[in-house]
């Protein structure tokens, strides 16, 4: 690990949310500390939240390509803990080599329930770091929640906290919070490679596996996510067969057997969705996708 | 107590601030592993420090960690050797009242740093810069008659009992013992300038 040093610099802040707008007047009152940081500029993103594979992903990735055209250190994006993971996948797989560090944190909500607000777990923290980084970290994408930072494609959801917290679920960190801010001197992989574009399928239906999985099929849908919570309980190899669409199975336990179908447990959900849009909208051969899934552009395969 | 101290110097006023800190019986934890008195278990946050002392007149690595401790209401005493500016970046603490309640900037010769360090625990005792956490549970019986009166006045003032009592300790009775004054300011300090 390697200590790092702060220096001034400007960030642009983006609040990604469904909450109200708010000014950068307010921000600076709600956690004022961050003005010792840097020069902030703040910008609303206005989310619906319509998950996954919500249009919004492209127009996202066209804001923070936009605001990083500005001189600045770097960019900080604050977020709920859901929508955290899946932007900061998008933009790891929209702009496989961003030009500066953009920093994703999360407890948005704590700035208008007015709760947490000097907790170390809480949005002030987790801003006062995160602008802190934007000013210092190498040009990546990264997760910052708590005293952890996650590379966006391991990040997920604590199971066994009761926290409301993210943790990275292979176990190994980007770097870490303790009383500064410390990086481990790893960079993260990047393989460029096909696809190398920024955009993402908006049409991807998500089915909960079972008996009636063929009825529910949207004409619209031009990818499918099974999901399958009960590894014996296998799609009939005729059925995946006859879809006109690209598909994945995504299982999040151990395979128990062999099989030429694309099920996926090395990617995390919120990896596989985003990857899964972004592959999508450069091909519609299933091959390409389930190869595609397969290569590791982020080094997001776990268990590899 | 525990205070983290940071700074990238190793000289004759580091070893003092950390040798006076001792002396009062305050546990240090430090970015420099021979100042502190304390090991650094990985659970040792800065959420468990009561206040953060800095030294040296390299702000720029400083800023971070000042904002960090001030998000979560623990006190600073920044020293810088004298001939410093002010730092540019620190100014705008200064335009800040709540923040600046928090903190205090002491510039010292090479040296002296102990009269410094023993002010501002004694601010954290008994001045503006104490914490107002509170944090200790402590249960003791009243009659009816205190109640009645604490229901009155809680209603009066329009603040809970355990508020006002606290504030009636604070304004009525410490700030005015002056035996308690002096107990620790003796207390707090060393028999000679930087013997500990």
């Amino acid at each position: 690990m390697v200590n790092i040093v702060t220096n001034n610099k400007s960030v642009t802040i983006i609040i990604a949310s469904s909450w109200p707008a708010i000014t950068q007047n307010q921000l600076t009152q709600a956690i004022p500390e961050i003005s010792l940081l840097a020069k902030t500029k703040l910008v609303n993103f206005s989310y619906d939240h319509k998950l996954p594979a919500a249009p919004q992903w492209q127009s996202f990735v066209d804001l923070i390509r936009a605001e990083a055209a500005d001189p600045i250190g770097g960019l900080v994006v604050l977020a709920d803990l859901t929508l955290a993971l899946y932007l900061s996948n998008v933009i790891s797989f929209g702009w496989l080599q961003p030009t500066l560090p953009i920093i994703f944190t999360t407890g948005v909500e704590d700035l208008f329930f007015k709760k947490k607000l000097i907790k170390a777990g809480g949005v002030k923290a987790n801003l006062i770091n995160a602008v802190q980084l934007a000013t210092l970290a190498k040009p990546q994408t990264v997760i910052l929640d708590g005293f952890h930072l996650i590379a966006p494609s391991k990040a997920g959801f604590d199971q066994r906290n009761e926290t409301n917290t993210l943790v990275s679920l292979d176990n190994q960190y980007i770097g870490k919070v303790d009383f500064g801010i410390s990086f481990s001197e790893e960079t993260l992989p990047v393989q460029v490679g096909w696809p190398h574009h920024n955009l993402f399928e908006t049409q991807i239906q998500v089915i909960n596996q079972g008996p009636f999985a063929a009825e529910v099929i949207s004409a619209q849908a031009k990818g499918l996510i099974f999901v399958r919570h009960e590894p014996q309980v296998a799609l009939a190899e005729s059925f995946l067969a006859s879809l006109e669409v690209p598909y994945v199975i995504f299982q999040p336990t151990l395979l128990l057997e062999k099989t030429s179908t694309p099920i996926v447990n090395y990617l995390t959900w919120h990896c596989l969705v985003v990857k899964f849009a972004w592959l999508l909208a450069a091909t519609d051969n299933q091959t390409l996708i389930t190869n595609g899934l397969l290569n590791p552009y982020l080094g997001e395969i776990m268990g590899s | 107590m525990k205070v983290y101290f940071f700074t990238n110097e190793y000289d004759e006023t580091t070893k003092q601030i950390a040798a006076s800190l001792r002396s009062s019986g305050i546990l240090i934890l430090s970015n420099q592993e021979h100042f502190s008195s304390i090991s650094h278990p990985a659970d040792m946050s800065l959420e468990k420090m009561q206040a953060v002392i800095i030294y040296g007149a390299e702000a720029a690595s400083a800023g971070y960690l000042v904002a960090a401790a001030l998000s979560q209401k623990k006190p600073v005493l920044y020293v810088l050797p004298k001939g410093n500016l002010f730092p540019e970046e620190l100014k705008f603490l200064q335009g800040n009242r709540q923040l600046a309640q928090l903190f205090l900037v002491k510039f010292v010769q090479p040296g002296k740093a102990t009269e410094a360090i023993y002010d501002f625990l004694e601010l954290l005792e008994t001045g503006e810069l104490r914490q107002e956490n509170v944090s200790i549970k402590f249960t003791f019986r009243l009659s009816p008659r205190l109640e009645r009166y604490l229901n009155w006045r809680s209603v009066k003032e329009k603040i809970s009992k355990a508020d006002w009592l606290r504030n009636f300790l604070i304004e009525e009775v410490i700030e005015k013992d002056e035996a308690w004054k002096n107990y620790i300011k003796n207390k707090n300090k060393p028999d000679q300038e930087g013997n500990s």
